[in-house]
């Protein structure tokens, strides 16, 4: 085989052989806890088949996340704060949403979805600007935007935007006029799925076909040659990072709008979507469209470990186990690749 | 038949170092090298010569384990060898100083050259080490800081650390891919020097080069590749120049066309009192004067390092100018930011493609639109087919090869890449064209056509050539301005002596190598 090819095939097959360790080690640990290894990933398959609302549900609030780190690593940034940004744009959506309540949905919505772009945009604005400025290490600023995004999120359902009749920190029931409809069985998933699908195709078509695509992967690649160009290169990085919080942001829409109805503040703030999106986007190495089908795989693995640890107890933990190991064969796998690429 | 202190035998019965049989090796849909077969004496200075393209570095990258070949043998010292990594061939004594140097920037030179040596023990002491690289720096002529980091040295520094690097590991083969093309002239002296010394020890060096006159110069034997084959290997008393470079590009070489434009009286570019800083804050251009007139081409002659670097890039507003002013017709362009001048006019072939030229992971059509990407998109979205038609135009104007326009730039040979960036860069007729070592890693035939083309960009605007060739400088420009610490300390005709330029270039304190 030509060297060119086997050297793409190496990295295309690189999530695939990370994916066959994982299920392999995480097949001797069930072993070792005695359990039946097969039994257990028969379980978790078909407990997310059948039930597959929430499995998309769970892939839905994935998507978004995972496409928001997968653009910015174009521009060579690592966004680790999608976290925070999706919370960010909960939160902004929650406020938007019960201060016009009285508003009809056609007219609330989009304001309800642009005033969600603008907080996440505002939470990946901050890193970016720093990054583009200052040099900023943007992996410590994103961290910390997550803390204070938490904070911010505790303090407004717990004081300003509290339900009064509620004992718990959240906030007053969403208009009616907002909700989506479910589709699909048990939880059941909700229209936000072809959004999704929508954004995932938007990205792949603005990063390989759009001028400002090209500028932010020419930046990803070599600044300095960027630079040369006349490329402005502080700009692209500033508006990659506000991109990225923009469809980060709409993370949560489906908790609010489909499952929820309300913001919980103790359910928003333990959310960990934002993290899991890094290990979708790693293992669809940063590719849009194929982010879809890591986030979806993702998501069998959580929904049906669910079923599981019902029917055989496997440990819900079992899926972070199974995630870590992926994570850490792609991040070998990507060294010895970048090893070799003298 | 002599043994080293390692045990390597440095000469086999047969005498050759290397044999290379029927070496076939192709990449995708381009056959790199095809059947290369020939042999490398034991103790000579070889030079291997060829087009861009003809296959000499994939050879070498194979010889040193960095390529598998897919068919054919490799001899060495008369055996049979199987080189599946650079280890194996470190260990065979084979180094090779590749074009872009592996050295960790952070780290100081002995660190460089200790570290990752095969086989060496988990701490070795820090006198022992430097020790055996004064001993071997003495030797070799190769003096170079142990101590100092890699990011504070020059290129040529750099290189003599590879080249360190390679005496280290106790090489007696050593492979040198166009080792020239990154140094000033002086380097370049004290490179030979190096070979001399590497030779008269008993080593073997292969070369690339596309530069005749050091073929002549250092080498023993010449091997000349074409087309992915080795179509000659002769020693250097057989040929002439002239007969060399028709080996090289197949035909005869063609002449320069002769009828060049007169500059006229409008004046393009004017800087004026031009004062900029260094990294470290210092000055480094200390009021800098310089007139290019409209239809010239204005040479800057200089010895590296004395303010060219810094005057290009305030020229393309990559450095703040801190007093002074820069003009275009009579506009003024000082802190114009570098989006802005390209749309002025002003274009710039930089001078390290790799690091601000291209992007290596970018496809040829994407490099070819680099900085005009704006003109190639409606409405926010590139415009593919423009994109590929004016790619398919350049490619055939320029012959870049291989021609596939969806071939990646770092898939390219070092010279079809140059090629890339000087086609991007002339394609808009530049009023103002800033052309730095515009030949770097160009073949005879192609350098002959940039030639022409700067040419040819002259007298539809003007050019100002910066090289450290004082030929290349004295063959094309209309006018020669000498730069010196950081100011133009004076100006020549074509027809002044290339003594008098000389002696401006250091200041006119003394005689130019
Ligand atoms: N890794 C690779 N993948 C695909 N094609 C390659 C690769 N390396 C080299 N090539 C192709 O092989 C051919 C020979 O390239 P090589 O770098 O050996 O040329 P060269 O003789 O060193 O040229 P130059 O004088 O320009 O440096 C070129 O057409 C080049 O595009
Ligand atoms: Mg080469």
């Amino acid at each position: 085989m030509p060297e060119l090819d086997r050297e793409e095939a190496k990295r295309a097959a690189a999530p695939i052989v990370s994916l066959a360790i994982a299920f392999i080690i995480g097949g001797i640990i069930v072993a070792l806890i005695g359990k039946n290894p097969l039994d257990a990933y028969i379980s978790i398959f078909r407990g997310a088949f059948e039930d597959w609302g929430f499995t998309l549900f769970w892939a839905t609030s994935l998507i978004f996340s995972a496409l928001a780190v997968a653009i910015a690593f174009h521009c060579g940034l690592f966004n680790i704060g999608a976290n925070g940004q999706l919370m960010m744009g909960a939160l902004a959506a929650t406020y938007f949403s019960l201060r016009f309540s009285g508003v009809p949905g056609a007219i609330l919505m989009p304001t309800v979805v642009f005033a969600a772009l603008c907080a996440g945009a505002f939470w990946g604005f901050i890193p970016g600007v720093l990054k583009a400025k200052r040099g900023t290490n943007e992996v410590v600023v994103t961290i910390m935007m997550n803390y204070i995004a938490i904070s911010a999120v505790s303090y407004a359902l717990t004081y300003p935007m509290k339900d009064p009749g509620s004992w718990i920190a959240q906030s007053a029931p969403l208009p009616e006029s907002l909700l989506f409809p479910r589709i699909g069985n048990t939880l059941g998933t909700d229209p936000m799925v072809f959004v999704a699908i929508l954004m995932a195709v938007l990205s792949y078509i603005f990063l390989w076909r759009s001028r400002m695509g090209y500028e932010l992967r020419a930046v990803g690649f070599n600044q300095l040659a960027s630079a040369h160009s006349g490329i402005r290169v502080n700009r692209i990085i500033t508006l990659t990072m506000c991109l990225s919080g923009a469809i980060a942001a709409l993370s949560y829409f489906n908790y609010l709008f489909a499952y929820q109805y309300r913001a919980i503040s103790d359910v928003l703030v333990g959310t960990n979507v934002g993290f899991d999106a890094i290990t979708a986007a790693l293992l669809a190495n940063n590719n849009p469209v194929m982010v879809l089908l890591s986030s979806l795989l993702l998501a069998i693995l959580y929904s049906g470990g669910l079923t599981a640890q019902f029917e055989l107890g496997v440990p819900s933990s079992f899926y972070l186990f199974l995630e870590g190991i992926i994570i850490f064969s792609m991040v070998v796998f990507s060294v010895i690749l970048g090893g070799k690429n003298d | 038949m002599t043994v080293n202190d390692n045990g390597i035998t440095s000469t086999s019965i047969n005498g050759n170092a290397i044999e290379f049989q029927s070496i076939c090796k192709r990449f995708g849909s381009t056959l790199a090298n095809d059947k290369v077969s020939f042999a490398v004496k034991a103790g000579e200075v070889h030079a291997i010569v060829g087009e861009n393209g003809a296959g000499k570095t994939t050879l070498m990258r194979i010889l040193y384990g960095l390529h598998k070949p897919d068919s054919g043998t490799i001899y060495v010292r008369g055996k049979e060898a199987r080189i599946e990594s650079p280890k194996d061939a470190i260990a065979l004594g084979i180094g090779m100083v590749q074009q872009h140097f592996a050295l960790i920037k952070r780290f100081t030179v002995a660190e460089n050259i200790i570290l990752g040596q095969e086989g060496s023990k988990f701490y070795i002491s820090r006198e022992k080490g430097n020790k055996l690289i004064a001993e071997l720096s003495r030797s070799f002529d190769l003096s170079v800081d142990p101590e100092a980091r890699i990011e504070e040295l020059s290129v040529g520094e750099q290189q003599r650390v590879e080249l360190l690097k390679v005496l280290y590991r106790k090489a007696d083969i050593i492979i040198l891919d166009e080792p020239t093309a990154v140094l000033t002239p002086q380097e370049i002296e004290s490179l030979y020097a190096t070979i001399e010394r590497m030779k008269a020890s008993g080593k073997t060096i292969i070369f690339i080069t596309h530069k005749l006159k050091e073929v002549f110069r250092v080498a023993d034997t010449i091997t000349v590749m074409r087309g992915g084959r080795s179509i000659a290997t002769m020693s250097v008393a057989e040929v002439t120049p002239q007969e060399l470079s028709e080996l090289i590009i197949g035909k005869e070489l063609r002449v320069r066309g002769e009828q060049r434009v007169e500059p006229k009286n409008t004046e393009a570019l004017v800087v004026e009192n031009l004062v900029v800083l260094g990294e470290r804050g210092n000055e480094v251009l200390k009021g800098l004067n310089l007139v290019l007139k409209e239809n010239e081409l204005l040479g800057i002659a200089g010895v590296e390092g004395n303010g060219q670097t810094e005057l290009v890039e305030a020229l393309c507003g990559l450095r703040r100018a801190v007093n002074g002013r820069i003009m275009l017709f009579g506009h003024e362009l000082t802190g114009t930011p570098p989006w802005l001048l390209r749309s002025k006019g002003i274009a710039h072939i930089p001078e390290d493609r790799l690091s601000s030229g291209m992007i290596d992971e970018f496809t040829v059509y994407e490099n070819l639109i680099l900085g005009y990407q704006t003109e190639f998109s409606r409405a926010g979205l590139l415009q593919k087919n423009e994109i590929m038609n004016e790619t398919a135009k350049l490619m055939d104007e320029y012959d870049i090869r291989p021609r596939d326009l969806e071939v990646k730039m770092k898939n390219l040979s070092g010279g079809n890449q140059q090629k890339v960036v000087i086609a991007r860069e002339l394609r808009k007729n530049p009023k103002v064209l800033i052309a730095n070592q515009p030949t770097r890693g160009l073949d005879v035939g192609a350098a002959l056509f940039v030639h022409n083309k700067l040419l040819e960009a002259k007298s539809k605007g003007s050019v100002l050539l910066i090289s450290s060739d004082l030929d290349e400088i004295m063959e094309l420009s209309d006018r020669i301005a000498v730069i010196y610490e950081g100011r133009i300390v004076g100006e020549f005709d074509k027809k002044d002596k290339v003594e008098d330029i000389g002696s401006a270039m250091l200041g006119g304190k003394g005689e130019y190598a």
